[in-house]
């Protein structure tokens, strides 16, 4: 299938002036899992900044289209209510905030941006309670302020359950797997894994092998110096797993 | 008389004394000539005061409006607060207008305006005291019966009609183990600069229980000067809290004293402005009797060039050993001409207490408006729902209904930010 649905064109982005994304290019196609691996500064987390539209990351050329739609120009907002989802490395506590309302809040903002009509409450609560016992989310923990207090797992699952009920055209996994045990890393994987459709794509982006393990890719892709430097499928994870990124580095350099 | 010996008085402070010299054509008690002797003494507070050095009404209140002969028709129309069964008592420029008639247990009588109490937790010689006094038309003493329950009472001081300077003066007296919430909501006529003032005294009693709220929704063209005294019983508790979102230029001052031992205070606030607006809470509190707890809340969202102050002194006397007191103010700027001024003091006596205080000033945080933003929230929705968080902050362990109808407030509020 050629059909791309996220795709990324030349993209050149700074960051307090500074060059961190140059020249980049990626497409990934409907139903696709694509990694994304490379070295500490490589410019990975400032990637899916980027594509989220983070106010301070500058695009200084080139394009970013979903479905054939340019996401270039569009706030944080917008691209989330055209099916773009950021799984946060670090994700953020909001205190005075419960899950529920954060949730709710989420949900019919971009309903409402896409012209659709909010969600009942009794709608809600079930898509809420069904996907949240599925990702073993106690209903205590959503009357509590989103994420604080929370573990690095629950903070991680809490991702995915907004992940499952935002219901994404594509997601972008920041290190997905940073501070998770074997038991979290296994509970957000399945989470993930059962997300995989064909016409959803992923952009996996981690810095070790082993969450790899958990959620295959179709696709493997080098970052380094801020481009795309080697492609290919499953087995060149493997191959950085046992010759780490030297190559790499040493290539940028 | 004294007024002679100052060369320039500030317009409004010579407007002010105008007005009361017409008034007193129509006779005025001995207590109110008093208190407005203490006013010509000093004139209006100004930035050389300490307690007033953010609010130099001499600059700040560029004028006065006459004062008020006769109070305006006023209505309750657009009730601030859903009570469900409690009591509205109507006042317009400070005078207790209509229906007077008293729940069970309770008693509302009508007074001329009555001296400071013995007391004195009030700072009589503060310029805001003393022109409330001294503009009062009369007291209003709400009494509530030992033991008694009396459920809610809704003060709604209105100030209609044309601009004009006016005081209420209330007094409640919570009898030993009676319980009561009193609700005040200050509101003025569009466009006209009315200078509202209020001075509201309590005198809770022992084992009393005393919820108190305040929401001034003033006209952004008034000017509001509030005073609240407090004076707390053995075993009572006093929960006040105050909205400030109203009056281009407001003070809500708060003179708390404990003079029983184990009781127990929580005074909050929320000052939202934008604007040019300037609001000031100033407290004072003081424990003067061992065993007591007191929680100090104060949030503060300046927007545009409005600015905020917030001074709270907490004193504990010699006596007050095992005093427990804890005080904040927060602030949020949400724009570079936003200005906040927080100054915390501790005056400690006692060498048994625990007692903190922390005041900040910050931005929203753009790491977290980033997070809400990827999830779909529109830039004002994702600030309207940390502000929303942030207020609410103030008001934890409200009584629901009450903190239901606050955060209503703020939400209308927050829904007026454009940009």
């Amino acid at each position: 299938m050629g059909y791309k649905m996220l795709s990324i064109n030349d993209l050149h982005a700074n960051v307090d002036d500074k060059k961190i994304i140059k020249g980049l290019s990626l497409n990934v196609k409907p139903g696709e899992v694509a990694a994304i691996m490379g070295p500490n500064g490589a410019g990975k987390s400032t990637l899916s900044y980027v594509l989220a539209g983070r106010e301070g990351y500058d695009v200084t050329g080139g394009d970013v289209t979903l479905g054939g739609e340019s996401l270039m120009g569009l706030e944080a907002n917008e691209r989330a209510a055209k099916g773009l989802f950021l799984a946060f490395q670090y994700p953020l506590e909001i205190p005075g905030v419960t899950t529920m309302t954060f949730l709710k809040a989420a949900m019919n903002a971009q309903r409402k941006q896409r012209g659709e009509e909010e969600l009942s409450t009794p709608d809600f609560m079930k898509r809420v309670r069904v996907a949240a016992d599925k990702l073993g989310i106690k209903q205590d923990m959503l009357r509590r302020p989103l994420n604080v207090g929370f573990s690095g797992g629950e903070k991680k699952r809490m991702e995915v359950l907004q992940m499952v009920l935002l219901e994404p055209k594509f997601a972008i996994l920041d290190e997905t797997d940073s501070g998770l045990d074997i038991d979290a890393l296994r509970i957000v994987a399945e989470g993930v894994n059962a997300l995989r459709s064909p016409d959803r794509g992923f952009l996996v982006i981690t810095h070790y092998q082993r969450l790899l393990d958990y959620i295959k890719p179709d696709t493997v892709h080098v970052l380094a110096d801020g481009r795309i430097v080697k492609s290919g499928g499953p087995e060149l994870a493997l191959e950085l797993e046992k010759n780490g990124y030297r190559d790499y580095v040493a290539h940028a350099a | 008389m004294n007024a002679t010996l100052r060369p320039a008085r500030p317009p409004a402070e010579a407007a002010l004394i105008d007005s009361f010299e017409a008034l007193r054509n129509r006779g005025v008690s001995p207590s109110r000539e008093a208190a407005f002797a203490r006013f010509v003494e000093r004139g209006l507070p100004s930035r050389r005061i300490e307690a007033w050095h953010y609010t130099d009404l001499r600059t700040l209140l560029k004028s006065a409006p006459p004062a008020l002969v006769e109070p305006a028709p006023a209505s309750l129309a657009g009730a601030l607060f859903e009570l469900g069964g409690g009591r509205d008592l109507l006042f317009s420029g400070g005078a207790l207008v209509g229906d007077v008639s008293a729940p069970a247990g309770v008693s509302i009588a009508r007074r001329d305006v009555s001296p400071p109490a013995a007391s004195a937790i009030i700072d009589e010689h503060d310029g805001a005291v003393s022109l409330a006094r001294a503009f009062a038309r009369e007291t209003v003493v709400i009494s509530i019966a030992a033991g008694v329950d009396a459920g809610a009472l809704h003060l709604a001081f209105r100030n209609a009609g044309p601009a004009a300077v006016s005081a209420a003066h209330v007094v409640v007296s919570v009898e030993p183990g009676a319980s009561v919430t009193i609700l005040e909501s200050h509101t003025s006529a569009a466009g006209e600069a009315h200078l509202a003032q209020a001075l509201v005294e309590f005198d809770v009693r022992d084992g009393a229980n005393v919820r108190h709220v305040r929401v001034n929704d003033l006209a952004p063209e008034a000017s509001s000067l509030s005073t609240l005294g407090v004076e707390i019983g053995a075993g009572a508790a006093f929960d006040t809290c105050s909205l400030t979102m109203g009056a281009g230029v407001s003070r809500h001052q708060v003179f708390l004293r404990f003079s029983g031992e184990n009781a127990n205070a929580a005074i909050r606030g929320a000052t939202l402005v934008r604007g040019r607006q300037h609001a000031d809470t100033t407290l004072v509190v003081t424990h003067a009797a061992a065993h007591c707890e007191s929680r100090e809340m104060f949030k503060n969202i300046i927007d545009e060039d409005a600015t905020g102050v917030f001074q709270g002194r907490i004193n504990v006397a010699q006596g007050a050993q095992k005093t427990d007191a804890r005080m904040s103010s927060n602030a949020l700027l949400l724009s570079d001409g936003a200005a906040m001024y927080n100054k915390p003091e501790l005056e400690i006596f006692a060498d048994d207490v625990q007692c903190a205080h922390g005041a900040t000033c910050g931005e929203l945080d753009q790491n977290l408006l980033f997070y809400i933003m990827a999830r779909g929230l529109p830039r004002r929705e994702a600030e309207a729902l940390l502000l929303e968080a942030f207020v609410a902050g103030a008001f934890e362990d409200m009584d629901e209904t009450l903190f239901e109808s606050l955060m209503e407030k703020v939400r209308g509020w927050l829904a007026q930010r454009n940009r």
